[in-house]
């Protein structure tokens, strides 16, 4: 998938990093069409945003060691998360609405084997 | 709660009620139970700095957050930072001679005041305390002792705990004044638990005899059945997760909160 093919929302739900999110979450079989496709969106408003589709975002959170091993980039998932937060102010939210939908980002990359600090939204 | 059932009930409990704060009376009886712990030499190695999550920085909350340690920050509503302190040696030999004064250690078991002056002090403590590994290395581990039942008061007071790895020390330590000599060790946070009592289930165990031994380490500790059955009843050994509703649990208070799915 390139940043072009974003618009296709099914295609974008059937990248093999976005199934495993949305069926570890629950909604990725039948009968949660309605779910699955506004957890999706999300991930796609936010892949417009950064400018990147979900793999390469996923990319940016990991690094090659020098033996070759794969591990967690600290610079890189500062980066994204600073553009989630961006992301949130973009869409004009704020309270728990912004840290809600940061959180919906946040997930898919943790489900992805990202460790994320996700945000606390007091009741 | 009886012992039995403080040690099978104790889990990580990583969902607290950010709203109800701890009594101070609880906070004395976690640390009064650490002070109590089992010591080598009578030393005293422990230290805890008791803060409210309230009192922290919002910059120092976030320095503590950490690759395994989240939302927890934001829920806990008490925080305590358990170090030890390397001079522990410093006044060993009068705590010894303190257990000698009271005879819990004795002649009988060949303990005196000058086996301690004369002996143990210049030839074996002495010697500890100037060996950093051996320093660092009973720090920790009696240190830890002291935690574990700081850990079985905080359940037996019925609230959830959890220890997490100990990061931006520097940030507390000039924020609190901590002293040069205090190692860090775990960050323990308490609250009121906000999940079901089971927590998901007790953690999963390896049977005895995978780890313990009797006689020769090539025979395993054979279990008596019927203490197995007997711990289930008294609440040591209890059901392990995944527990059917468990799932769901998570994914409310995930939603109450607004964390991650």
């Amino acid at each position: 998938m390139t940043i072009d093919d974003l618009d296709d929302i099914d295609a974008l739900r059937a990248l093999p990093s976005v199934k495993r999110w949305l069926d570890e979450i629950g909604v990725g079989g039948e009968g949660h069409e309605e779910e699955s496709l506004m957890w999706a969106k999300d991930l796609q408003a936010f892949c417009k945003h950064s400018g990147n589709d979900p793999d390469a975002i996923l990319d940016s959170c990991f690094r090659k060691t020098k033996q070759g091993d794969l591990a967690i980039s600290a610079k890189g998932r500062r980066e994204i998360d600073a553009q989630i937060d961006e992301y949130e102010k973009s869409r004009g939210l704020y309270g728990r609405d912004a840290i809600v939908a940061g959180n919906r980002i946040r997930s898919f990359l943790i489900h992805n084997g990202v460790f994320m600090q996700g945000r606390v939204a007091y009741p | 709660m009886e012992f039995k059932r403080v040690v099978g009930t104790r889990r990580s409990v990583r969902w607290l009620k950010p709203w109800k704060p701890v009594e101070r009376e609880k906070l004395q009886i976690i640390l009064e139970a650490a002070n109590r712990a089992t010591r080598s030499m009578n030393a005293d190695y422990p230290r805890a700095l008791v803060i409210k999550r309230d009192d922290l920085p919002m910059e120092i909350r976030d320095a503590l957050r950490n690759p395994t340690t989240s939302a927890e920050l934001d829920l806990a509503p008490v925080y305590i930072f358990w170090y030890f302190d390397v001079e522990y040696p410093k006044g060993v030999q009068d705590r010894l001679k303190e257990l000698v004064a009271q005879h819990a250690l004795s002649a009988s078991h060949g303990w005196s005041d000058a086996y301690v002056d004369d002996f143990l002090w210049p030839q074996v403590l002495s010697p500890i305390a100037n060996e950093p590994m051996a320093l660092m290395f009973m720090g920790a581990v009696e240190t830890g002792i002291a935690i574990c039942n700081a850990v079985n008061a905080a359940v037996d007071e019925g609230l959830g705990t959890c220890l997490h790895a100990f990061t931006a020390t520097k940030e507390v330590k000039e924020a609190f004044g901590v002293p040069d000599t205090w190692i860090p060790v775990w960050l323990q946070l308490v609250g009121y638990p906000l999940e079901e009592p089971e927590a998901g289930g007790q953690r999963p165990r390896k049977p005895l005899g995978e780890l313990f031994f009797e006689g020769h380490c090539n025979n395993p500790w054979a279990e008596d059945p019927e203490v197995t059955e007997r711990l289930k009843q008294e609440g040591m050994i209890q059901q392990p997760g995944p527990f059917p509703y468990r799932e769901q649990e998570v994914k409310m208070l995930s939603r109450m909160f607004g964390l991650p799915e």
